[in-house]
Order: C-alpha cells, then structure tokens, then sequence
C-alpha cells in the first residue's frame, strides 16, 4: 500500500482510533493490532510477491531476533559469531535479491525484491550491532520481547522506505507513557506534519517529476534551459518526494504517540558537501557512519586510510540506492567531494558563505543527474545539452504539469500561457520550501495553532488526498 | 495551548472531511462518467471516451457493439441498428490497445448478452508492439465493486469535469448520445487539408524485411483470436478502414509496403478460419482511397465514406473469404505498387 491512496487514509484512521482503545485494555494486545494493520499495510494490493516478500522479512526478523536472544543468553559478552551469522544471512539476502542481476550481468536475477529490503536489511544489521555493542540498552534477553520486535521490522510508517529505526531510540518508546496514548499536542503535531507531507509528496514532487520525465522522455530535444530545469526539477523532486514521505511517516506516527528521528534538515541550504551529508538522509548516514566508517577506523588510522575509508562508504551508499554504474558514479563523486573538501581543510570555510553555498548546491545538482539517469550515457546527453543546447523551453516539459490545474486556468482566461505560468509557480514555491530554515519535523511541537495554519493544511491534505485518483489526458485526444 | 491545539486538529480534520465529502457529493450530483445513470440520450457532455464508454457499457440496452479506435468514431450507432436490425453502443478509444478493448468487452459481456462485435481493425495498432500500446482504462470504472468507487468520487479531476459538464449542460452545449465522440463535425475534409497535414518522407535507403511487422502483429491477434475463442456465439464483423493513396505513398517511401501486405495476410489467414468472423476489407476500395476529398490526414475518413461503410458491412461486396482473400489483396498489392504518386503532388 502506498502513502498516496485513500486506503492507507482509511487504515491509518483505522489504527490510529482503533490501536489506542485497545491499548487501554493491554498494551500487548495495542501492539499486536499495530502489527496486524503493518502486515495489511505491506500486503495490500501488491498480491503473491507481496506475501513472499512479507515471508523474506518475517523469517530475517525471525533470524535477528533468535541471534539477539542466543548472543545475550549467557552472563558472558555477546557472542559475536552468532551475531555475525545473522548480518551474513541479511546482507546474503539483499544481494540475492538486488544485486545478483547486477553482479551476473543480467544472466540470472530474481526480477523482484521485498517491498523496503533495503531499509530493513540496514535496519537489522543496526540492531545486531547495538546488541553486539550493548549499545543497546534492552540488551537483556527477558526484556528483548517478540511483539516488539515484530513491530520493530514490520512499523508501517517505515517499512517500505525509512527512516532507518535505531533500535535505541525505538524500543524506549513502547515502553514510554505516550505509546498508542497520545494527546492532542501529538494529534496536532502528527496531523501538521501529515498535512505538510502530503502537499510535498503530491503536490510538489509529483508535478516536479511531470516535468522531469518529460525532458528524460525526450532527451534529445532538449535546450540547455530545459536541461537546466530537468536537473534542477529532480533536484528538488528528490527532495520533496522522500522528505515529504517522512513528513509523512512522522506524522502518521505521531498520532499514534511516537516519534521518528530527523532524516532530513534543509540539506539544501548546506555549504559544503560534507555538511549536505549531516542533513539529507540523516539515519542513513548515521548508520553508515556507525556501522562500517568507525569500524573500518574512521579518521583515526591517518590520512590516506581516512580518505579510503570515506570513498568506501560512499560507493556503498551509491551501491545501496541502486544496482547500477549511476549510482556507483554518484556515491563516489559524493566520496570524492568529501575527500577534497577535507583536503582543502580551513581553506574552504574562508570563502564567502553565498559561494560556498552556490558551489555545494551546483555540485549536488549535477551529481543527481548521475542518480536519476537510466545510464551514464543518458547522463552524459543531459549535461552536454545543458551546456550546449538552445535557448526556450519545450513544450514536453509541461505537458503532464498538474493537467487539470492548467485546464482549469486556462478555461479562466490564462490560455496556452497557464502550462508556463504553472511551471514557474511550482519551481518558486519549490525552491522557496526547500531553502527556507526550518523543517517540518522540528516545526511539529512547535508552530502556533492559527486559524490560517489550519485552513492552509486543510486544504492542502484535502488536494493532495483529490488528487490521488487522477483522470489521464490523452494527446491524441482530437482523434 | 492544549484546548487551542485540540481546537486546531479537530477543524483540520473537520476541514478536510468537508472538502472531501463537497467533491464527492458534487460528482455524485453530476456524474460526469455516467457511474451512476444512463445518459441523457438526447444531450450530454462528451468528453472522454476511456472514462465514459464504461457508463455506456453500463447503463444501455445493446445486442452490438461498436468499437475501434479513431477510425471508427465517425460513425453514428443507429447506423448499424437499421443496417443490422439490432440495437448498437459504441466504444471507440483513440489510439486504443488490444488490452484494453478486452477490457471493454469484458464489462459489456458482463452486463448484457453481446451477440455481435464490429470491431475497426486498424493496420497501425496490428503492427504495433504491445509494450507501446496504451493501458489506461479506469479500472475503477469497468467493474461493479463499490469500494473502488472512492477513486471517482474523491479526486479532483473528476470534480472539475462535473464542473465543466454541469457548465457547459446549463449553456446548452451538448450532443445527442448518436452523436458521441463524433469528430468528422469538427473538421473539414478535403484533398487540400489532406495533403496539408501530410509529411511526405524521405525515400528510406532499404525497405523493411517483409516480416518486420509480424511478430507483433501475431501477439496482437492472439488477443484477436482469444475473443473469437471466448464467444463462439458473437459474430465478430473486423473491418479495415480505406486507408489514403498517400498512406501508401508513405509506406512505398519508408519501404514498408511488403510489410504491411505481410501483416494484412497474416491478419486474413489467422481470422478466416473462424467461423465466428467476418472481415470487411475497405482499404481495396481504390476509387474512395484515390479520391483525396474524402480525407482529414492520410488515414482519417469523412462521414459519407464511413456511412457508406457501415451500409456495405453485412453484405458480401467487400468481405474477404479463404477463397478470395490472395487475390484481392495482390490485386491492392500491385495497384500501390504500380501507383504514379508524383501526380498527386504535381
């Protein structure tokens, strides 16, 4: 089930009234019913591969949680094989599952995955590291509890996409006063961030992504304006789709008590590469950092290792975003950026802040390119298009742009102009959402309850929520 | 501040709920798709075929239908109910895929007792791949489960065209049921707009193996034949719409003549065994194909022709059989082959 459909609305009332009352009974019978709507959240719709890939994350679950329970079993330190076991069986499993086609080159593949294999595969191996690490402060076999557990890995505001739970900053909270008792602070603050979440995921990235399949559809007639827009559109889609599914994960699980971690922090306001990386997909980088670039010596075994060990999990990151030599490409340009700006050292803080900005910001853009190509090829037709190509901007571009928004405007009078005038309404407001201070998520506890506040995310859930069933306007349409 | 936060949330949700119940009450009201009544049948806002042609499926009493893509638009149903003795829905779908007319014919075997079929059978979607063929009809539409009827109800697209139907019903601006979708009213067809919207293309520099086509053309009639198989008791009537002279004159240029009569006899060979087809082939009809007057583009026909049409489809004048199908295609085969194009455009 997606975020974007009137079911997930319907379950997500469901649980929140429904995981709540009977927490009031017992809170294991709350956590139970939380489970249960998580396996009916990740089955909807999505038919036999859905209950296959929900039978791959019980029995990994099942492998976590049975290595958990045998390594803290004696009054001894964890024992480490068995913790290494269980990370050998997920990353197996992930490779079988997403790289075999890569690595075989296409000669065998399994042609599917586990709907969020890969958040899940990174969220186990955190939690059999913090046990390992007794980072991990449940790390007593009588308080490791399976419903728990299972909710851990199954938690549908999270499953399919992330955040990356931290064990530690998830099981405290089951426990917590709050759990499945919110207040209506929480209800606030959940609704405000569902509301926001929305309007950025459906609104915003959906209408950026019109426009940039559109110049990927047609990369040969592209003029460097329209280049320049394609790579900015994706730029900011990125940004609005996955923030904006947080925002939405945040909020949905606020109503229900709890709270999920920052994942992104204005990352497009950063002034270096390195600080974009302390912003954008915070719990990936953190789990990145703490799992393989401490292990593997960090910054403490000298320089040359220290830039080593920085290009390494980089290439990782690229790798587990996707099988392909575009994302390989992109993680090591971010690798690359990083070892240069620890390189250039104090000199680069010396620079005025706006040039800093506007260098981090350019390279961020043009590394995406390599992210959302379907080959390096296709990136390579891109950028040369956008240093080389004509001036204008192509038709193609807003042909899917918010079709009946432009209908509408144009049967108000605004005529073939409405598709361009929408085009740079939704590029200013994107631009302007995505480089303002603040979040979302840090705004949730804290913004005042106006009237106008609640009229502005009222009527941005509400067209968002109107748009999720979309009527497809046909070209051919004359004939 | 906790009573104000209450206050907040509550209006949020009382505010959304409004917004949402308001769009649905008016699509209700309207029901722009016909989802909920039949149409009007002396006037209604036609806009959309692959969004309305399932309320027609729904909602009207038929024996045949009519379906094709745009080529079999220009043709009014009552035609086929006096022609035939029977009584006639068309669903034409513009550009339309194989997967989705059994879609259609799906829904319209589930509601009624479909006896006959007249189906366009276009040379253009036969030679097309599957993969590039579009698929969007409104699932939510062409089934009878009322839980997905939230998808109608609650999207603002729809809202708007019950916006605009509603408008343009209280402006008199509507057409009679036998007038749906019809397009040859919009558009003058004459040899000069013809060979006005004709690209003439550059002369290819080899021709198309002969059988370039018919791997696609055989998944497309797997479709065909698993319909005939389905319903040995429906007459299926396939009709190949005159394509122009300069339609040939585009083929001979992109050296794709061999292919196409490649495609049009495998077409003939794979139908005519069944005893539940018919096949009508007007593109032999080369005193209307030469005459340009007929003509929007290189393909599309005026109403006198497909009037013409509909009158000769139960007789034996253009049908082809096991018999006579080489022969009348060779016959088509040499005429474009032999054809002196450049008077055309002298």
């Amino acid at each position: 089930m997606g975020f974007q459909s009137l079911s997930f609305l319907l379950l997500l009332a469901l649980t929140a009234v429904l995981c709540p009352l009977a927490a009031k009974k017992s809170r294991p019978a709350g956590i139970a019913l939380f489970t249960f709507f998580s396996v009916i959240f990740y089955l909807w719709g999505l038919g036999i591969h859905a209950m296959l890939g929900l039978a791959v994350l019980a029995l990994g679950s099942l492998v976590t949680f049975a290595a958990a329970r045998t390594s803290l079993s004696g009054p001894e330190k964890p024992k480490k094989r068995v913790l290494l076991t269980a990370a050998a069986w997920h990353i197996a499993v992930l490779l079988g599952f997403k790289y075999l086609g890569f690595f075989t080159g296409g000669a065998v593949s399994l042609g599917w995955a586990p709907l969020g294999l890969s958040f899940f595969t990174f969220q186990q191996l955190w939690f059999l590291k913090e046990v390992g690490t007794r980072q991990f402060s449940l790390s007593e076999p009588a308080r490791l509890r399976g419903d728990e557990f299972a909710l851990f890995s199954l938690f549908f505001p999270t499953v399919s996409s992330g955040p990356i739970l931290r064990p530690d900053g998830f099981f405290p909270q089951l426990r917590s006063e709050n759990f499945l008792r919110p207040d209506w602070d929480d209800r606030a603050a959940g609704l405000y961030a569902f509301s926001l979440g929305m309007a950025k995921k459906v609104l915003l990235a959906d209408s950026l992504g019109a426009v940039v399949n559109g110049g990927y559809a047609h990369l040969d007639g592209l003029t460097a304006h329209g280049a320049w827009l394609v790579i900015l559109g994706y730029t900011l889609q990125l940004y609005f789709d996955f923030s904006g599914y947080c925002d939405i994960a945040t909020g949905a699980t606020r109503l229900l008590g709890l709270r999920l971690p920052i994942n992104f922090d204005s990352p497009y306001r950063s002034l270096s590469v390195g600080e974009f990386w302390k912003r954008w997909h915070i719990t990936l980088t953190t789990f990145l950092r703490e799992c393989l670039y401490f292990p593997l010596g960090g910054s403490r075994r000298g320089e040359m290792r220290t830039y080593g060990n920085i290009l390494l999990v980089f290439l990782v990151s690229g790798f587990w975003h996707g099988a392909g030599w575009t994302f390989l490409f992109w993680g090591l340009l971010h690798g690359l950026a990083q070892v240069a700006e620890r390189a250039a050292g104090v000199r680069l803080t010396r620079l005025p802040k706006t040039l800093r900005w506007a260098g981090t910001f350019l390279f961020v853009n043009l590394a995406w390119v390599f992210f959302r190509a379907p080959s390096l090829a296709a990136a390579a037709s891109l950028l040369r298009s956008a240093f080389s190509g004509g001036a204008g901007i192509p038709a193609f571009l807003t042909e899917n742009l918010l079709p009946s928004e432009t209908t509408a405007l144009s049967a108000l009078g605004l005529g073939p102009s409405a598709g361009n005038l929408l085009l740079a309404a939704v590029f200013f407001i994107a631009l302007l959402a995505a480089l303002k201070p603040g979040n979302t998520v840090r705004r949730m506890d804290t913004f005042r309850p106006t009237g106008l506040r609640c009229a502005v995310c009222c009527i941005l859930l509400a067209w968002a929520a109107l748009s999720f069933s979309g009527v497809t306007t046909f070209i051919y349409a004359n004939f | 501040m906790k009573n104000a936060k209450k206050r907040w949330a509550v209006g949020l949700l009382a505010g959304f709920l409004s917004i949402l119940f308001f769009c649905a009450g008016t699509v209700r009201a309207v029901d722009p798709f016909f989802h909920y009544r039949a149409p009007d049948p002396e006037g209604e806002v036609w806009f959309d075929e692959r969004y309305q042609a399932a309320g027609l499926l729904r909602s009207q009493s038929y024996e045949t239908v009519l379906m094709g893509t745009s080529l079999a638009a220009n043709y009014r149903p009552f035609w086929f109910d006096v022609f035939y003795d029977t009584s006639t829905v068309k669903v034409t779908f513009p550009n339309g895929g194989f997967h989705e007319f059994t879609q259609a014919l799906d829904y319209a075997y589930a509601r009624q007792d479909v006896k006959r079929v007249i189906f366009g059978l276009d040379p253009n979607i036969l030679a097309r791949p599957a993969s590039d063929a579009p698929d969007q009809l409104p699932a939510y539409l062409y089934d009878d489960n009322p839980w997905n009827d939230a998808e109608y109800l609650f999207s603002k697209d729809v809202l708007l065209r019950a916006v605009y139907a509603a408008g343009e019903k209280t402006q008199g601006q509507t057409l009679p049921l036998q007038d749906a979708f019809m397009w040859d009213g919009s558009l003058y067809f004459s040899r000069e707009l013809a060979l006005g919207s004709y690209e003439r293309p550059e002369i290819a520099d080899t021709p198309l193996p002969a059988d370039a086509f018919l791997k696609d053309c055989d998944k497309n009639l797997m479709v065909v034949t698993s319909w005939l198989e389905a319903h040995p008791d429906t007459q299926f009537v396939f009709f190949l719409s005159p394509y122009s002279i300069l339609y040939w004159d585009k083929m001979q240029r992109l050296g794709e003549t061999e292919a196409v009569f490649s495609l049009l006899r495998r077409t003939a060979e794979t139908l005519l065994p069944y005893d539940n087809a018919d096949l009508q082939c007007f593109l032999t009809d080369t005193d209307t194909i030469c005459d340009l007057e007929n003509y929007a583009d290189h393909i599309h026909v005026a109403g006198r022709v497909t009037y013409a049409m509909s009158q000769a489809m139960p007789g034996d004048e253009y049908r082809l059989t096991e018999e006579n199908y080489r022969e009348r295609l060779d016959a088509l085969h040499a005429f474009v082959v032999n054809y002196d194009y450049e008077k055309i455009f002298a």
